[in-house]
């Protein structure tokens, strides 16, 4: 797999962390912002059990802008959730910025949620509180860590500028636009200077041209404001922004699209995508469906070493004579 | 002017969002049922302590003015000087002594009408004043009094005054009444001599207020008085003339201080009395009564003791008593009333709550911890506590008497610090753990832990209630004062019931649902389907309406019994609903029979013959000759067994064959204790009788008879008497013409009787105590029904949301408007039908546990024995307004909902 020039040198190899990672210190690597390790989250309600988790492994390092993807219920929230401090997984370690969040006090997991993680939900209504203004709004989790009241102003003004919303700094959430609010809302997820910037479908709400606003906020908290941002989306503009991203199936990463820029001898800049599944520690990889479906790999495929790659094929004795080659792990 | 008002308003308005946050609208209505618990839990007992106090104020009003009084005396001789002699000084000296010791005894002293002190000889002889032939010489008492001049008013002459010295022979002036001037023909100027006294009459005067203890007090001040006679001497009058202070020392030595008296007479100021100081009044003038009082001499400075008598007990103690017994059914009603205003504010806390669930969990994701919350409630509590219980405790303050009893205070400070800590411990704890901001509810943890843990906080809440029911009533039985037992009791029952009955209604609703879901129709499945769950949150509502329901089905049957009592004790002090009596030696004329069956609104009438009669033993009753048929329709309607007529039926034996007739006879309880089971001889004027008792009544037959003692009465057939002399007439109508029955007889019939039951009946319930009482807890049950509203009205509110968008859903799928409110009937009465049924429960139990402590008698003001008796249609009635009240709500509901359209309440549920 090949490296982009641009971010931050990957810490491990191929598609994600492949060794070990021990519970009781911080991951190896000095860049790795979050680390999860078999991370297991499972849910019950009225007698049913639902595995929202189901062992993922993900490693981002600081300076990352990564994208989430994945179907309705694959787990993306509830891994967002987990990493903003508001879920706690059934099983697996997750450590962020040095903490493992597992293992904090209530004390320690309020001084993250003030001061280590911000976060920005889908439904623009409930990022910010309706009765005060964008201003007020910024203020409040600085107040709430007990922030000095003229930083708090000097960081709240520069916030509202750097976003581009200074204009709304004195209107209520019900007399801004959609894009406004949620560009208030990153405004408010920034206020503590946190680390990491989660953001949970931010333009689900948004018509193309807001979203493209609300994403170039997050470009710029990433960029200028140096935070961790993890972006969870459907819109194919917003990933297609992004270098990496990262899906979800079934509670595990699947695959990872790792996409880099490249000027030609005409200074014409192309950008190229390439699509990575992911080898779990296990040595597992989970074949994206089209493939199999479309080369009816049920059950059994068989394995065949090469020197430098693993051919895959189908069950030759269930199946019908393989008329295509599967592409490379 | 106008802008700077809008600019204010407008600063006002962001100061209180800015305060309550998301829950701006719904604090608005927290602080209304803040107002609305604290006025409740602070004016009612103040109402009901002006209400005892204006029933105070009507029995001292009732009392003779000479009864207010207390009264010191002392002989003349223990607070003379060395001479023997008393001054108007001293005794002017000791009654200011006597009252600052009055005053310390806890005696508050009427300055109007103003005290008065005497000093009154004893009965001398009196020659010079005019005497009836055969009549002993007339005695006078010669008196000194104080504020003479201000209690009379002078007819002729002028009032005593100058002196007169020992060893003189000066005549004393004297003054005079103008009853005794007429008894006696004395005149200004008139001489008379008392043994070796020499008096002048220089003026006549006339009492200026007769009804005062000034002239009550002494009973011949104002008018003479014949004494009888005896074998050795002949009757004689005797009367009182009044002298000046100058007159004393004369009069002293002349006459002997011997039986002379010195009295000091102070009004005791009842006026201002309150019901709460009566009994420390009563009982302080009782102590002075019994122990007298010790008041310095003088001029000796020597301790004198003087007597004092009173009669202001005997007029306190009866209200003191009654007042008691009233009290801890009052009082009962009072913690409850607290009780269900406290979780209707904790309701409305909630309300609050689920408002600002949101932003709570907001700010908690954005890094609130929880003692951040907990004062932003906490500052939102404050301030609508502080704006709600003063505007209450105003308005309380000014519309209700009150008398600075501290219940009241107590229970609203009660219902404030729950408008404090509620909001903050129903918002705050929920938010313990940061959750993510979703608006879906939350998924729950693997476990079954919250299931097990209801389980082990309702047993320990069952067996908390049921410990403290036990405990306290053993208590309140052991000391004697249950008053605790009593009011805590409703809530103590309440808790444990209202437990059972969310245990047992999901299964009695999902059965239902069940069998709901075999028929066609599809409103009552979805109905019962969403009536069986319970979300969490119910307990407080159903307790509530339990509690509520109790509070107006109790006292309900407390007032029944009350009335209940009340009628039957007017039956036992009447015996008809009018009964007429002749003169002794009279008999009813048969004309007067018929008009008197002609009046308006008689129902049936009963002419009998009521004669005193003796047993062989000497004991006295009376015995009634009556048709027994008749007499049976006539007490038809009184409370209690019916009249036995069968015992009565059947022909009288004749007699004839040497032996003596055993006559078949009803009695009440206590004749029958005189006469006994077995035939007994009775004697009746100069013919003896044997009767056996075949039966007995409740209702005594005209209470008052000749001769006995109301209440024992023996019936017999009218046939036994022959001739029957029929001297008593009883009459049936319960609306029958007084004005005209009391004409006729008194046309018919001069100086005969009549006595009406409605009026015993109107001086049993218009009697001060037990009207205010009845009208106190007539005011704590509708208080107790106006907050089951408001519980009720906050409940359906709380679930209005989930209700709107289920019916907004079902509409799009075509469900029909009635259909609609079919559905939310459904949902909504059965749990209100199951707290209806707890409160008939808790009401019922409240009967044998708290029932025996309430004494019913004294709130009757009958002092009869009676007991709260479980009474079916209060119970009914109260359940029936709850589901009425329910359906009016449901209703009102549909209506707003149907206007708003279904689209908004999909809108909203996103």
């Amino acid at each position: 797999m090949t490296e982009s020039g641009s971010t931050a040198p990957r810490p491990t190899g191929d598609g994600g962390p492949t060794e070990r990672i021990p519970h009781d210190q911080p991951p190896t690597g000095a860049d790795a912002m979050i680390v999860c390790d078999r991370l297991v989250r499972i849910y019950s309600g009225d007698g049913i059990e639902v595995q929202a988790l189901q062992g993922l492994d993900l490693l981002i390092a600081a300076g990352e802008l990564t994208a989430l993807i994945g179907a309705a219920g694959s787990g993306k929230s509830t891994l967002m959730n987990i990493l903003a401090g508001l879920d706690t997984p059934t099983a697996g370690t997750v450590w962020v910025a040095g903490r493992n969040l597992g293992a904090m006090t209530a004390k320690e997991q309020l001084a993250y949620r003030r001061s280590i993680v911000g976060f920005i939900w889908q439904q623009t209504s409930r990022n910010l509180l309706p009765y005060m203004t964008a201003r007020q709004n910024v203020l409040l989790p600085m107040r709430l860590s007990s922030l000095g009241r003229r930083e708090r102003q000097r960081r709240a003004g520069l916030l509202l500028d750097t976003l581009g919303i200074a204009h709304c700094a004195d209107r209520t959430p019900d007399r801004m636009s959609g894009g406004e609010q949620q560009r208030a809302a990153i405004a408010t997820a920034l206020a503590n200077q946190p680390k990491v910037l989660l953001a949970d479908e931010p333009t689900g709400e948004l018509d193309s041209s807001t979203a493209q606003d609300v994403f170039s906020a997050l470009q710029t908290a990433n960029t200028e404001l140096g935070a961790t941002v993890l972006v969870v989306t459907h819109d194919p503009a917003v990933s297609s922004q992004v270098r990496r991203t990262i899906a979800i199936r079934d509670g595990k990463m699947s695959s990872e699209t790792i996409r880099h820029a490249a000027t030609d001898e005409q200074g014409e800049t192309t950008v190229h995508a390439r699509e990575y599944a992911t080898l779990d520690r296990a040595g597992r990889i989970q074949l994206p469906r089209e493939m199999t479906t479309r080369l009816r790999m049920r059950h059994r495929v068989q394995l065949q070493e090469e020197p430098d790659h693993i051919g895959v094929w189908p069950d030759q004795a269930a199946d019908q004579e393989p008329d295509h080659r599967t592409p490379d792990s | 002017m106008r802008t700077r008002m809008r600019t204010l308003r407008l600063r006002l308005r962001a100061a209180w969002v800015t305060l309550t946050g998301t829950g701006a609208a719904a604090s608005v209505a927290f602080g209304l049922l803040v107002f609305a618990s604290v006025l409740a839990s602070l004016a009612i007992p103040r109402e009901s302590a002006g209400l005892s106090n204006g029933a105070l104020r009507r029995v001292v009003a009732a009392s003779q003015p000479a009864d207010r009084t207390v009264i010191g005396t002392v002989p003349e001789t223990s607070i003379s000087d060395v001479s023997g002699q008393v001054r108007a000084a001293d005794i002017a000296a000791v009654g200011a002594s006597l009252r600052a010791r009055l005053a310390a005894g806890g005696l508050p002293v009427a300055s109007d009408p103003p005290a008065w002190a005497s000093l009154t000889t004893e009965s001398v002889p009196v020659t010079g004043a005019a005497q009836a032939a055969g009549d002993g010489p007339p005695q006078f008492e010669l008196t000194y009094r104080t504020e003479l001049a201000r209690y009379s008013q002078l007819v002729a002459g002028r009032l005593p005054a100058g002196g007169a010295q020992p060893g003189t022979q000066a005549a004393v002036q004297a003054a005079v009444t103008t009853a005794t001037a007429a008894r006696f023909g004395l005149k200004v100027g008139t001489r008379l001599t008392a043994g070796p006294m020499r008096l002048v009459v220089t003026g006549i005067i006339r009492p200026a207020n007769p009804a005062s203890a000034f002239w009550g007090e002494d009973l011949v001040a104002a008018q003479p008085l014949l004494v009888s006679g005896t074998a050795s001497q002949p009757s004689y009058w005797t009367g009182a003339v009044f002298i000046s202070s100058g007159a004393l020392p004369l009069t002293e030595s002349s006459l002997g201080t011997g039986e002379m008296l010195v009295t000091w007479v102070y009004t005791a100021a009842l006026g201002q009395l309150t019901a709460s100081q009566a009994s420390g009044l009563a009982a302080s003038v009782g102590s002075l009564v019994s122990s007298g009082a010790t008041v310095p001499d003088s001029v000796t400075q020597s301790p004198v003791a003087v007597t004092i008598s009173s009669q202001v007990p005997s007029i306190l103690s009866p209200f003191v008593s009654a007042e008691n017994a009233v009290a801890p059914a009052l009082e009962l009603l009072y913690v409850s009333l607290t009780v269900i205003g406290a979780v209707v504010v904790l309701l409305g806390a909630r309300l609050v709550a689920q408002r600002r669930a949101a932003e709570f969990t907001l700010m908690r994701a954005r890094g609130a911890a929880l003692y951040q919350l907990g004062w932003l409630v906490l500052r939102a509590s404050v301030v609508i506590a502080a704006a709600a219980g003063a505007v209450a405790a105003a308005l309380a303050i000014s519309l209700t008497p009150g008398d600075g009893d501290a219940v009241g205070w107590w229970l609203a400070g009660v219902t404030i610090a729950v408008t404090l800590a509620g909001p903050v411990l129903i918002s705050v704890v929920p938010q313990r753990v940061a959750a993510p901001v979703t608006g879906r509810p939350e998924r729950r943890a693997v476990g079954r832990r919250p299931a097990a843990r209801r389980i082990v906080v309702e047993i320990a809440l069952v067996a908390a209630a049921i410990g403290g029911l036990v405990v306290l009533r053993h208590e309140g039985l052991s000391s004697g004062n249950s008053g605790l037992y009593t009011s805590a009791a409703p809530v103590l029952v309440a808790i444990p019931v209202a437990v059972v009955l969310l245990r047992c209604y999901p299964l009695l609703a999902r059965e239902l649902a069940r069998i709901a879901g075999r028929s066609r129709g599809v409103v009552a499945f979805v109905g019962l389907a969403r009536a069986t769950r319970t979300p969490p949150g119910t307990v407080l509502p159903a307790f509530a309406l339990v509690l509520v329901l109790a509070m107006v089905a109790f006292p309900d049957m407390v007032s029944t019994s009350v009335t209940r009592s009340q009628v039957a004790a007017s039956w036992q002090q009447v015996g008809a609903d009018a009964v007429i009596q002749a003169l002794p030696g009279q008999a009813i004329p048969p004309a007067l029979q018929s008009q008197v069956s002609s009046v308006p609104g008689v129902v049936s009438t009963a002419v009998a013959e009521v004669d005193a009669a003796s047993t062989s033993s000497g004991s006295v009753l009376s015995v009634m000759y009556v048709d027994p048929a008749r007499y049976a329709a006539v007490i038809e309607q009184a409370p209690g067994p019916r009249f036995p007529l069968a015992a009565l039926s059947g022909a009288v034996p004749s007699g004839n064959g040497g032996t003596a007739a055993v006559i078949p006879a009803v009695a009440t309880s206590s004749a029958a204790q005189l006469v006994g089971t077995a035939p007994a001889s009775i004697t009746v004027g100069s013919s003896t009788i044997t009767i056996r008792l075949a039966g007995r009544t409740g209702v005594p037959a005209v209470p008052g008879a000749p001769g006995v003692g109301a209440g024992v009465v023996v019936v017999l057939p009218a046939q036994a008497s022959s001739p029957l002399v029929p001297n008593v007439m009883l009459v049936a109508g319960p609306g029958l013409d007084a004005a005209r029955l009391s004409a006729a007889v008194s046309r018919a019939l001069p100086g005969a009787s009549v006595t009406f039951r409605a009026t015993a009946l109107a001086a049993l319930t218009t009697s001060p105590v037990p009207q205010a009482a009845q009208t106190a807890l007539i005011q704590g049950m509708a208080a107790a029904a106006g907050f089951g509203a408001l519980v009720l009205l906050l409940s359906l509110l709380l679930g209005a949301r989930t209700r709107d968008m289920t019916l907004a859903r079902l509409a799009t799928m075509g469900l029909r408007r009635w259909q609609a409110q079919l559905l939310q009937a459904t949902e909504t009465l059965p749990p209100v039908v199951a707290a209806a049924i707890g409160g008939v429960a808790c009401a019922w139990l409240l009967v044998p546990l708290v029932g025996p402590s309430l004494n019913v008698a004294a709130f009757a003001g009958t002092g009869s024995a009676a007991v709260v008796a479980p009474a079916v249609v209060p119970l009914v009635a109260s359940a029936a307004g709850l589901v009425l009240a329910t359906l009016l709500v449901l209703a009102v509901q549909a209506v707003i909902t149907y206007h708003r359209g279904s689209a908004r309440a999909l809108r909203i549920a996103d």
